[in-house]
């Protein structure tokens, strides 16, 4: 019976975020594909593509996730969530990839011209509000109280999200938008200390909720419960700041997309920028520029850790 | 202060970050020992290579316009560079090429000077 909530809560999470991703963008952007100044939120093309979209991704969710639950009922066996969540990913991704094709073809039908020339204000940029590295700190007292107890494995485990988060943090402090110029994006510096700031709530909380359970595992399920509510809140507030800060702006200047540089709306790969983040272009949060060694690294580094985890817990 | 870079220019990139800085200290918008953003900064906001940035204010370290401190970034030099050989050694070259050309165009003395003199005038009011 819990395998099968799991798996329908699951299921109706990811749906539901794959659904409301494109919908989280700035005026100017459709599927990844930025159209200058223009605000393509309420032109009918643009609205025919996200309806298309919508339909796309729920028919591809109810293939999915339905013909897996039927297939487990009819071995009589709990549901493949795992096979599921890959399934469902690499669907949304095709439905996305192919939004962002359309939307591709619709920029290129407009000729919207690409700003050659960017401004950017040096006195607002060398004043400009950001986290001090200070802020990572927050992260070392239950590295401590682990290393300190004798939850040897928590403790370095507590240590890995610190070391993750933090080297994330440290490297994003300065992330700019995904757009360049002179107001082109409003807004960008204080949407990403909102999304540092949460990287850095959830962290702590994830190291707490460790601790926790190693400190008392008969109540894991109500940690768990706590560690999921909490997660879900901070994310609902990162939501809801996210958007007022960038949704509502409108671009106030010229605009240099870098639409090439995005595959599919969703891979950055641009060699010639030496930033390891970005902001993502669909959806809300950070992404990694490809064309980076140190990128590639880090992504085997998180499946090495995910693998790691998964063997030990079994 | 507003700094522009032309991606279809051919000149390089850095050289149009050196050259708008020593434009904005000309025209009085950058002032003496005020902050410039730090590389990561300006690189991200420009979307181009740390490095090509680096390169930039490395160049305008050199020249005495602009001074690096770690852990303070860089600030507008408090005393910008005079004429020393430095500058003669870059300019003079540059003048000779130009100076060819307007003969070979047939351009007098007299149009070159009154040319140089609506272009230095025009740097201050930029």
């Amino acid at each position: 019976m819990t395998a099968w909530i799991t798996y329908v809560v699951t299921a109706a999470g990811l749906t539901l975020v794959a659904l409301i991703r494109p919908f989280l963008g700035r005026q100017n952007e459709l599927f990844g594909v930025v159209f200058g100044t223009r605000n393509i939120r309420q032109d009918q093309v643009g609205r025919s593509l996200k309806q298309q979209y919508l339909i796309e991704t729920l028919s591809l969710a109810v293939l999915v996730w339905g013909g897996l639950a039927l297939m487990a009922w009819w071995h009589q066996q709990p549901p493949y969530l795992a096979l599921g969540m890959i399934a469902f990913l690499l669907a949304a991704l095709a439905a996305t990839a192919n939004a962002h094709r359309l939307s591709s073809q619709y920029h290129q039908q407009l000729a919207v011209p690409e700003a050659m020339r960017v401004s950017v204000d040096l006195t607002q940029l060398a004043n400009e509000q950001t986290l001090s590295p200070v802020w990572g700190m927050v992260l070392l007292p239950l590295v401590g109280v682990g290393f300190a107890l004798p939850w040897s494995a928590v403790a370095w485990a507590n240590l890995t999200v610190g070391l993750v988060v933090g080297g994330t943090f440290l490297l994003t402090r300065h992330l700019a938008a995904n757009v360049h110029g002179l107001a082109a994006a409003p807004g960008a510096a204080q949407a990403r200390n909102i999304l540092l700031s949460f990287l850095l709530a959830v962290a702590v909380v994830a190291q707490g909720f460790g601790l926790a359970c190693a400190w008392q595992p008969a109540q894991a399920g109500l940690f768990s419960l706590v560690f999921g509510l909490l997660t879900l809140l901070g994310l609902l507030l990162l939501l809801i700041t996210w958007l007022q800060v960038t949704r509502r702006q409108a671009p106030a200047g010229a605009v240099r997309t870098d639409n090439a540089r995005w595959y599919w709306g969703v891979f950055y790969y641009a060699p010639n920028d030496s930033s390891l983040f970005v902001t993502k272009r669909i959806g809300v949060g950070l992404t990694l520029n490809y064309a980076h060694p140190a990128s590639w690294f880090l992504l085997l580094g998180v499946v090495a850790v995910v693998a790691t985890i998964a063997v030990l817990s079994n | 202060m507003e700094l522009t870079v032309d991606f279809a220019s051919t000149v390089p990139i850095y050289t149009q970050i050196r050259n708008a800085v020593i434009q904005a200290i000309a025209d009085g918008r950058l002032k003496s020992s005020e902050v410039l953003p730090s590389v990561r900064a300006l690189g991200s906001a420009l979307g181009v290579n740390y490095h090509t940035v680096n390169k930039a204010y490395t160049q305008l370290a050199d020249e005495g316009f602009i001074t690096m401190r770690r852990g303070l970034g860089a600030m507008v030099a408090e005393q910008l560079p005079a004429v020393d050989p430095h500058f003669e050694a870059e300019v003079v070259p540059q003048m000779k090429a130009l100076f060819t050309e307007a003969k070979v165009r047939t351009v007098d003395r007299q149009t070159l000077v009154a040319l140089i003199d609506q272009v230095y005038d025009e740097g201050w009011h930029h």
